[in-house]
């Protein structure tokens, strides 16, 4: 059997780099692990940073009752030690040192290093400018700065003062140097294979512990910067974000609100400034520049792609269970996979969100499965891979964890799509176009007659606006419960003019009132369906109600802000600005409420010429012809799964969804 | 004496009413009492060691000995890392610049 000495070292470095942290302890110290139970905990809580987190563990094997957590805000001396013991209902929380500023640098190191595991050319393809090695590091540097409300509650060391001996900053920026220095050496007989790595990233989740940046942004944003300096600074893209961009920073009113990025931590502007504002427009606008880099100079490798999707998606169902049945290996997840939360402890589905850690929500979890299984049977049908056996298990792993994410929307959209698939491949040549649109058309008549027969219609079209009235402040002096009876009374009377206008003045949502106007215009054409009865039926198809209720209730954009958003992964003003009154339980009311729904999601990034512009430029990709036609639908299957879930806040489900476009465009290589 | 009286409060917060602190010597008899509504406090030695106060006159005994809830930091983690990263990056450019003049070169 012939070993590869090179993959070998760096599988030992890479164990190392992992493990060491975790388990150096001085040998020659009085301070011994005990059993971690009521008596010890004083004991722990006063050998603070002296007993290692393996140590620990080994003493504690057989304690099923322990719950291994990170602890950013402690210092270098504390890195992978025991910072603290307390008991929480039966459990004991073992907290362990992660100082953000060396977890910076070892997950940097870690992960860099996998790259040189991808495929490579035997001459360089592309050499990447030098300019990065200088801009790349000031930006994320910045980021510390703008963001400092973030950083100081996660790293002691954090100052925001520029001086010499602010050695965090230094240490930022040094090690995105570095970065930056490995990245332009193994990228440039790499970057067109990237592409066919990008599954990985649903495994490899790539945010920094203790920073808000993702691993993939980083690359995104030195590819960016070589588009611009390779001449893409002209482009009309960067001409309208710039555009953009100045709507954006103008309409800015600096706010103390702040957001903690919960789960979506890597790809969200946590503070309400200017500098923070500048900084995600930046990055965002490097992260775009990135991705048409990307597109220009990827090769796919279909059979390769979807060899890595199948190992991808079931190393991720895999390390998801182990980490559910071992407290070692959840905490191992967190650390080398890079994170946002934790993941799941238990087996149940609905336990948390089912596969949080991999994946920040079950939707984009599902999505990522459905996709793969989809892109398979598409490939499998079109004779452009051939099935081979170890495909059947890592199939079956992929379809128990689709199964566990409980998306019925994934699960439905992909049967129907993969049925229109076979039935269009089957029966193309004897169908034409036309006979195909009217009978999609016709189906969906009947359907929405169905419906409408079953509900009420004016139940159905003013339910959404119903729901979100039940969240906005109205009746300030009264209880939910009141509110509730009040708001009812007045949609049953079909008086939304009273209540909103003449009970309750400026207390409802811009959005909603804009609804509310839509819903009752002064001139109605026939046969043409109000567009908030469209949504609002559509909301309660898709079990989207109550969530796009509170979205309209909280939402409440001014009128620049209505036209061009608030900037790049901005939601403070989104989540903050307006007061709401929300209808929902007790222990409920301190959750997270983002959107529900990408296309909302991005109203609030782009407003609605920024909507509009990008829905032309989907239905641009999907109507103009291509090499690889048949690959539009996945991109159909995530749009309108995107529609009713915030993946587009998620780096993975972002990443997945620029390949499929890209596979809708590029020539793909067979001749692998 | 007012010092440390200082460093007391600044540690241990305002004596309760009706408590004021006296030494209790080397009696191996005496018990710190805890105090419920006293919010615990955590204090640091030289070395770095940890304890626990249960009640103010505990914790005056302790600051009085020379503890304090100030950790003393003995080591400087961000100045350790930032000088390694240094060392590491120069040499990593030297590599990195001279293997790209080398490639200039050949050209």
């Amino acid at each position: 059997m012939i070993i590869n000495k090179r993959a070998v070292l760096v599988f030992l470095l890479i164990i190392f780099i992992i493990l060491f942290p975790l388990a150096r302890h001085d040998s020659e110290d009085v301070y011994n692990p005990l059993p971690v139970d009521d008596v010890s905990i004083g004991y722990y809580q006063s050998t603070t940073c002296n007993i290692s987190f393996f140590e620990v563990y080994f003493e504690n094997l057989s304690n099923e009752s322990i719950q291994y957590n990170p602890h950013n805000y402690a210092g270098l001396e504390c890195y992978g030690k025991i910072t603290g013991v307390d008991k929480v209902g039966d459990t004991f929380i073992v907290s362990i040192g992660t100082n953000p500023s060396l977890s910076f640098t070892i997950q940097t190191i870690l992960w860099s290093i996998l790259l040189v595991f991808m495929r490579k050319k035997d001459k360089e393809v592309f050499k990447l400018t030098n300019v990065s090695l200088v801009i790349l590091p000031l930006i994320i540097t910045f980021q510390q700065i703008s963001e400092k409300r973030f950083y100081s509650y996660e790293n002691k060391y954090f100052n925001s003062e520029f001086s010499l001996v602010n050695y965090n900053l230094f240490i930022v920026f040094i090690t995105t140097y570095l970065l930056t220095l490995f990245l332009n050496t193994v990228l440039k007989r790499r970057i067109t294979n990237v592409i066919n790595y990008i599954p990985f990233a649903f495994l490899l989740v790539g945010t920094f512990n203790g920073f808000n940046l993702n691993f993939y942004i980083l690359i995104l944003a030195l590819l960016g910067i070589n588009n611009l300096m390779y001449g893409g600074f002209n482009s009309r893209f960067n001409k309208t974000y710039f555009l953009f961009s100045v709507f954006w920073i103008l309409g800015q009113k600096d706010s103390y609100t702040f957001f903690d990025t919960d789960k979506i931590r890597g790809l969200i502007n946590s503070s309400n400034n200017i500098s923070s504002k500048v900084y995600w427009i930046l990055i965002i606008g490097l992260v775009i520049n990135g991705f048409y880099f990307l597109y220009i100079k990827s090769e796919i490798k279909l059979r390769l792609l979807v060899r890595n999707f199948l190992v991808s998606g079931s190393l991720m169902v895999v390390f998801g269970l182990l980490g559910a049945s071992s407290s070692l290996l959840n905490f191992l997840n967190f650390y080398i996979f890079g994170q946002n939360k934790t993941g799941m402890r238990t087996f149940d589905s609905i336990a948390g969100n089912t596969w949080r850690g991999f994946s920040a929500s079950a939707e984009s979890a599902g999505e990522f499965y459905g996709f793969i299984i989809f892109l398979y049977f598409l490939c499998l049908l079109h004779k452009k891979i051939n099935f081979t056996f170890i495909d059947g298990p890592l199939l079956i792993v992929i379809m128990f964890g689709l199964y566990k994410t409980n998306n019925f929307a994934v699960v439905l959209s992909l049967s129907f799509l993969l049925m229109a698939m076979v039935l269009h491949h089957r029966f193309s040549t004897k169908v034409s176009k036309r006979i195909f649109l009217i009978g999609t058309i016709s189906s969906l008549v009947v359907f929405g007659l169905f419906i409408i027969n079953k509900y009420d219609y004016t139940y159905l079209s003013t339910e959404l606006l119903y729901e979100a009235s039940l969240h906005s402040n109205l009746y300030t002096d009264q209880s939910n419960y009141k509110k509730s009876i009040l708001v009812t009374d007045f949609f049953d009377a079909g008086d939304l003019n009273t209540v909103f206008n003449i009970e309750n003045p400026n207390k409802a949502s811009s959005t909603l009132m804009g609804l509310i106007e839509i819903y009752t215009p002064t001139v109605g054409i026939p046969f043409v369906p109000n567009l908030v009865s469209l949504i609002s039926i559509t909301s309660i198809l898709i079990n989207r109600t109550e969530m796009w209720g509170i979205f309209i209730a909280k939402y409440s954009p001014n009128f620049t802000e209505t036209f061009f958003g608030h900037g790049p992964y901005q939601l403070n003003n989104y989540l903050y600005s307006h007061e709401v009154r929300l209808d929902l339980p007790e222990e409920k009311l301190s959750s997270l409420f983002l959107p529900h729904s990408s296309f909302a999601d991005l109203i609030i990034f782009t407003g609605i010429v920024g909507i509009c512009l990008l829905s032309f430029l989907m239905t641009r990709l999907l109507l103009k012809p291509s090499n690889s036609r048949y690959m539009k639908i996945l991109v159909i299957f995530l749009v309108i799964n995107f529609l009713k879930s915030d993946s587009i806040l998620y780096v993975s489900s972002l990443l997945l969804f620029f390949l499929s476009t890209i596979l809708i465009k590029l020539k793909v290589d067979l001749n692998e | 004496m007012n010092e440390n009286i200082n460093n007391v409060e600044n540690s241990c917060g305002l004596a309760p009413d009706g408590i004021s602190y006296f030494d209790p010597g080397n009696d191996p008899n005496f018990v710190f009492t805890k105090d419920p509504s006293f919010e615990i406090v955590t204090l640091y030695d030289v070395e770095g060691n940890i304890a626990n106060m249960n009640s103010w006159f505990e914790c005056a005994h302790y600051v009085n000995g020379g503890w304090s809830s100030a950790q003393i930091v003995n080591f400087q983690g961000d100045k350790f890392l930032f000088f390694t990263l240094l060392g590491v990056s120069l040499i990593s450019s030297v590599f990195y610049f001279l293997d790209n003049r080398k490639k200039y070169d050949n050209k």
